[in-house]
């Protein structure tokens, strides 16, 4: 229809869908980087990669607010906060199963490595920061929202 | 035009309202009302119910009371 002007595969998607697919990218990245690296560097050395996660950082650069255009409004909202509340759900989730397991693995008395206890502040991250941007991205597809229920 | 196709039983003119109000386009709604283009489309498609706040903003854009945009189905009731 000639009303419906084309859009940019950039302007079709709301900033937050787009930071979403940013953040996914850079997990990806992260563990691809790991995973390249263990077999080399072993698995203690090849956490290493796990430091491109701080590329998320750039994200309020690259998805700041525009002059004139509208960044973030009551859907998008709504959105963000669900997925917020579904990462960190999981998270919780798989905290306990992992602690309520250890003795399981590790034995009663065992003890757990400390470079696993470090690692897993990252992989906490990378959970969090994932389920969230892939529920962002789940409620954009889907829809199904509503302001109030 | 019949209106826009909705799961829920809030169906809505927006679509219909944006030709009849010279063929806007959802980005100059979005722009007007302050939303971004996708909620716009997520609205149109029924994918999202508005807050009563946008639904007002959204009647005022094209000047007509909200229950000409919005209409509220009665779920029937069993017997």
């Amino acid at each position: 229809m000639s009303t419906v002007p084309k859009h940019s595969w950039s302007s079709a998607m709301a900033p937050a869908q787009r930071q979403a697919w940013f953040n996914l990218v850079i997990i990806s990245l992260a563990l691809g980087t790991v995973l390249v690296l263990t077999p080399a560097l072993g698995f203690r050395r090849a956490q290493g990669g796990l430091g491109l996660v701080g590329l998320l950082g750039l994200a309020p650069v690259l998805f700041r607010k525009r002059a004139g255009k509208v960044f973030m409004d009551e859907r998008d909202v709504l959105i963000q906060s669900r997925a917020w509340a579904v990462a960190y759900a999981l998270f919780w989730v798989v905290f306990i199963a992992v602690c309520v397991s250890a003795p399981f693995t590790f034995g009663a008395g065992g003890a757990v490595p400390v470079e696993w206890i470090q690692s897993s502040v990252w992989y906490g991250f990378i959970l969090v920061w994932g389920t969230s941007s892939v529920a962002t991205l789940a409620q954009y597809w889907w829809g199904a929202s509503h302001a109030a229920e | 035009m019949p209106p826009s196709k909705q799961p829920g039983p809030l169906t809505n003119q927006i679509r219909r309202m944006r030709f009849e109000h010279g063929e806007m386009t959802q980005q100059d709604l979005a722009d007007r009302i302050g939303v971004t283009r996708q909620t716009i489309i997520a609205l149109e498609s029924g994918k999202y119910t508005p807050s009563l706040l946008l639904a007002f903003k959204l009647a005022r854009a094209f000047g007509v009371g909200i229950e000409v945009l919005f209409q509220y189905a009665e779920e029937s009731k069993p017997e």
